[in-house]
């Protein structure tokens, strides 16, 4: 419990520590919302003190106020629960902006995430098992392949063949304009169907590394006394399977756990490239008009929830692994 | 062998998944009534009254409409919408409108004086009222207004009026007036803010009003039924790909009216809008085009291409606080030694065209402001390296082997600050190559566009030669000789036409007259400050003249292409209008939703 307690109090330095930086970082990026405000208002005819006080009311923060000001502003708020308002979205909380793409993007990744694990996992055995084979190299050559090429080619190509050339599947959004969100079929069978592409993207591009690393790691176990052990015994194949299975999938549960906190993150350009409301998206956005408060509260979302996931990962592992000492 | 068919099974599954996902494809729900369109126009007005952070963004050029729609022609002439008629007094003082008792709110109750009356509140707390120079309005019946001009401001009939009737679109005073603080508050606070600025009554009149314009322009309506409509369509709802708006039969224009459902796409990016476009999902764009997309979709669905006339376009302001800039000759050399029809070819390769005539008017102003012997007596600047090099050598510039070296001694070389308008960014280049090869070495400095305007742009005075948005976005040159003349170079006019030199940066530091060889002294600011107010035709064609003469002759900015409004429409499913022949018709592709037009006059039949 007080490993627990301390690991917990360590990761919160650490996301305090990461969103402080990344709350200086961003400020350090070519552009300026506050400057760009006040200098539209000049240019609309306002004096300065006119334009000062324009882009206080609307941004709620003094264009000149210093950058440390302004990080006691945003820490204190933080502490009170609020990630402010948007500037892009004048008034609208960055909270309700989150949790609003949050759960596209859950949704989509975390298919996409586990659809990708368990064909990598599939293959990855299949490829060590049969590693001398063309079946093999075939799987690890396509894995490869998959891995190397970027999400967003894959995100055009997928588009351009399922969209523009067999109208297959739709573009973008993520459900039908005729369909009413909420639990009914036909909004449903939408949201299936509009996700077909993202969540295809997520995979291909996803299951090349677990297949990759799967195949290393079962070759490694499968040499391993225990599993020689298993076959002198004379152990069925099935229970040398999931011997197999079992140990060879310990390793990757850390980069799980890990990607499973990631995805809160979403993806900038799958979701870009198929106009998907999640967290990628937004995060572009406001990436574009230079959108700090926004900024700040996906950083903190993507950074929490790594760190967190990481604090479980550990805290699993070695319930998952005995040779792990606690 | 047993591996194989488990690999077998894997691929049976998955081809099943994909059959099922398949399944789920919603049935093609298209109407022949539904009109599809992308991108576009949105009209001034609010902000946006729908819940933002669900996604909902509204076209309110859709869901609401103005008084009437300007032609953009040089009759003045306006089509009627909400308005049934108008007038405006002979000093163009006071405009009274009068509401066409047909127009009426979606459910069906009328549009009344006071919807106008809190519409155009609204902009008296934005502030935009009194720039046209509004001091107030009354209502003489339900459907009757006045809106009364301080005399004493500068701001001609034609402008006025387009600004009442055609630029703000009429909201309804039952979803708004509760939101506004009482009209006396209102004009009280209005005139408070127009005191001296460093007033402390002042200061806090324009706090308040501040506040006030970001409560109005940040209101989520959370229930949006309440929203009430006055425009052909009321919005439905909306994705994060598209938007689905309906049919509003009380429309004034409702007979004519023959699309029941519009789909507007969410145009994220250009591509999003292109693939529609290959697809035949798209009746309207307004997007954009690299040349290869370009041929692959004007080559399917019937999608035909329009450039519409638009007043603006790229320029190389010079900065005359800047050695050479500060000599005419080195600008007008510079005009000669840039061939404007090649760098247009390849900034906008794309039916752009290049400006004919340098003197701060679009081709299509000239045409309508000035007579052709008036238009043949401006230098056009054709391509001729020769003349440049002469006007160089004429104030001591010398050529050597390393190129131009200028009298100081100093080569003459050139830095051209432009933002990453990929556009732009190709035009500079093409400038920058074609000077370096004629002995003036040229470094096209293209930055990030947030820095670029983050620093003001070229009007920052910071650069010695900047990239420019010239023509004034409007076919009446007040504005564009406003920008180069007042803005970039650092004037101001008081509201009774008082013109003032201010502090801080500079552009442009041009004279205050020019002398205009075989001409005569030209007066820039008070010429602009004229043709803002109301001038006899005769004595608003000397001034726009005048103006046009001195552009033409001291060249502060090189205007190098005409940006057009690139529209792309299909006659796939409706029937389009014989609008290449009528310029007000063209205009509206530029200047509103060509579809709210030319449906609301019966000009759009389904197909």
């Amino acid at each position: 419990m007080n490993k627990l307690v301390k690991r917990l109090g360590s990761s919160f330095l650490i996301i305090v520590i990461v969103t402080t930086m990344t709350f200086f970082l961003i400020r350090l990026m070519p552009g300026n919302p506050y400057q760009v405000m006040y200098h539209q208002f000049l240019m609309q005819g306002m004096n300065a003190q006119q334009a000062q006080d324009q882009v206080r009311s609307i941004l709620n923060v003094s264009p000149n106020q210093p950058v440390w000001q302004q990080f006691i502003q945003w820490f204190t708020d933080l502490l009170h629960g609020s990630l402010g308002t948007s500037i892009q979205e004048t008034g609208v909380p960055v909270t309700e902006l989150i949790f609003n793409a949050l759960p596209w993007t859950l949704v989509t990744v975390s298919i996409g995430l586990l659809l990708s694990f368990v064909i990598g996992i599939v293959l990855g055995v299949i490829s060590a098992t049969k590693r001398n084979s063309w079946l093999s190299g075939m799987i690890d050559n396509i894995g490869s392949i998959a891995h190397a090429v970027p999400a967003y080619v894959t995100a055009v190509a997928l588009l351009y063949l399922f969209n523009v050339v067999w109208h297959i599947f739709p573009s973008s959004g993520a459900y039908g304009i005729m369909d009413t969100p909420g639990l009914n079929w036909s909004f449903i069978s939408s949201f299936l169907y509009h996700m077909a592409l993202p969540v295809s993207t997520y995979v291909l591009t996803g299951f090349g590394s677990w297949e990759l690393a799967m195949k290393s790691t079962t070759i490694t176990v499968i040499n391993d006394d225990f599993m020689m052990a298993a076959r002198l015994r004379g152990l069925t194949r099935q229970t040398q399977m999931r011997y197999l299975g079992w140990n060879s999938i310990l390793p990757l549960f850390t980069g799980f756990m890990l990607s499973l906190g990631g995805m809160f993150g979403g993806s900038i350009f799958i979701e870009g490239t198929y106009s998907f409301p999640g967290i990628g998206a937004l995060f572009a956005t406001s990436i574009g008009s230079r959108d700090y408060p926004v900024m700040e509260g996906c950083f903190l979302l993507t950074t929490t929830t790594i760190i967190l996931a990481n604090v479980i990962a550990d805290m699993f592992y070695t319930k998952l692994d005995p040779r792990i000492v606690d | 062998m047993v591996l194989s068919n488990q690999v077998s099974k894997i691929l049976l599954a998955a081809s099943l998944a994909g059959s099922t996902l398949l399944l789920f494809a919603p049935q093609a729900s298209a109407q022949s009534t539904t009109i599809s369109i992308a991108g576009g126009w949105q009209t001034n007005g609010i902000n946006n009254p729908l819940p933002q952070a669900n996604g909902n963004i509204i076209d309110t050029g859709l869901s609401y409409a103005p008084l009437a729609w300007y032609k953009y022609t040089g009759n003045y002439d306006f089509w009627p919408v909400l308005a049934k008629s108008w007038k405006i007094s002979r000093d163009g003082n006071t405009v009274t409108v009068t509401i066409n008792p047909k127009a009426k709110w979606s459910n069906g109750s009328s549009v009344t004086a006071q919807d106008v009356y809190t519409t155009f509140e609204m902009q008296f707390i934005d502030g935009n009222a009194e720039s046209w120079g509004l001091t107030g309005m009354r209502i003489i019946n339900p459907m009757t207004i006045v809106f009364y001009k301080d005399p004493q401001f500068l701001y001609n009939k034609s402008m006025l009026l387009q600004q009442i009737l055609n630029n703000n679109i009429i909201l309804p005073a039952k979803n708004y007036a509760s939101l506004l603080p009482s009209a006396s508050l209102i004009f009280k606070t209005v005139k408070a803010s127009n005191g001296n600025p460093k007033a402390k009554a002042t200061i806090t009149a324009n706090n308040v009003l501040t506040q006030w314009q970001k409560k109005l322009d940040g209101y989520n309506f959370q229930d949006t039924s309440v929203l009430l409509y006055d425009g052909p369509w009321s919005f439905v709802r909306s994705t994060s790909a598209e938007e689905l708006y309906q049919k509003n039969s009380y429309y004034v224009y409702a007979n004519n009216i023959k699309a029941q459902q519009v789909m507007k796409l969410n145009q994220t990016s250009n591509d999003v809008t292109w693939r529609a476009l290959e697809n035949g999902q798209v009746d309207y764009a307004a997007v954009s085009f690299s040349p290869p997309v370009f041929k692959t979709v004007m080559s399917v669905h019937q999608n035909h291409f329009v450039a519409a006339p638009q007043s603006t376009g790229m320029s190389l302001l010079f900065n005359e606080n800047t050695y050479p800039f500060t000599m005419v000759q080195v600008r007008q050399a510079l005009a000669y030694m840039i061939d404007r029809p090649s760098v247009t070819k390849i900034g906008e390769p794309i039916e752009t065209p290049s400006v004919k005539i340098p003197d701060g008017m679009t081709e299509v102003a000239n045409q309508q402001w000035l007579s052709s012997t008036q238009r043949s007596s401006l230098n056009p600047y054709t391509y001729n390296p020769q003349k440049g090099t002469k006007l160089l050598l004429s104030v001591g510039f010398k050529k050597t082997a390393n190129g131009w070296v200028m009298p100081n001694g100093n080569p003459f070389t050139m830095n051209i600050a432009a933002p990453t308008f990929s556009d732009w960014d190709a035009g500079i280049q093409a400038i920058a190559s074609e000077l370096t090869q004629q002995g003036i070495k040229t470094n096209a400095d293209v930055m990030d566009s947030t820095i670029f305007y983050s620093t003001n742009g070229a009007g920052s005075g910071k650069f010695p030669v900047a990239t420019r948005w010239w023509g004034g976005w409007n076919v009446y040159p007040s504005n564009t000789y406003n920008q180069i003349f007042f803005i970039d170079n650092n004037y101001s006019v008081s509201n009774s036409g008082q013109i003032q030199k201010q502090t801080g940066p500079n552009a442009l530091n041009m004279p205050t007259a020019i002398l205009v060889p075989k001409f005569g002294w030209v007066y820039p600011q008070k010429l602009t400050v004229a043709i803002e107010g109301n001038l006899s035709a005769r004595a608003q064609n000397q001034a726009i003249y005048q103006l046009a003469k001195g552009y033409n002759y001291w060249l502060p900015a090189l205007p190098i292409w005409n940006q057009l409004a690139g529209r792309t429409y299909s006659s796939q499913n409706w029937s389009w209008p014989n609008f290449k022949n009528d310029p007000s018709l063209l205009n509206m592709f530029t200047y509103q939703n060509p579809v709210v037009v030319f449906q609301s006059l019966g000009l759009m039949q389904p197909k």
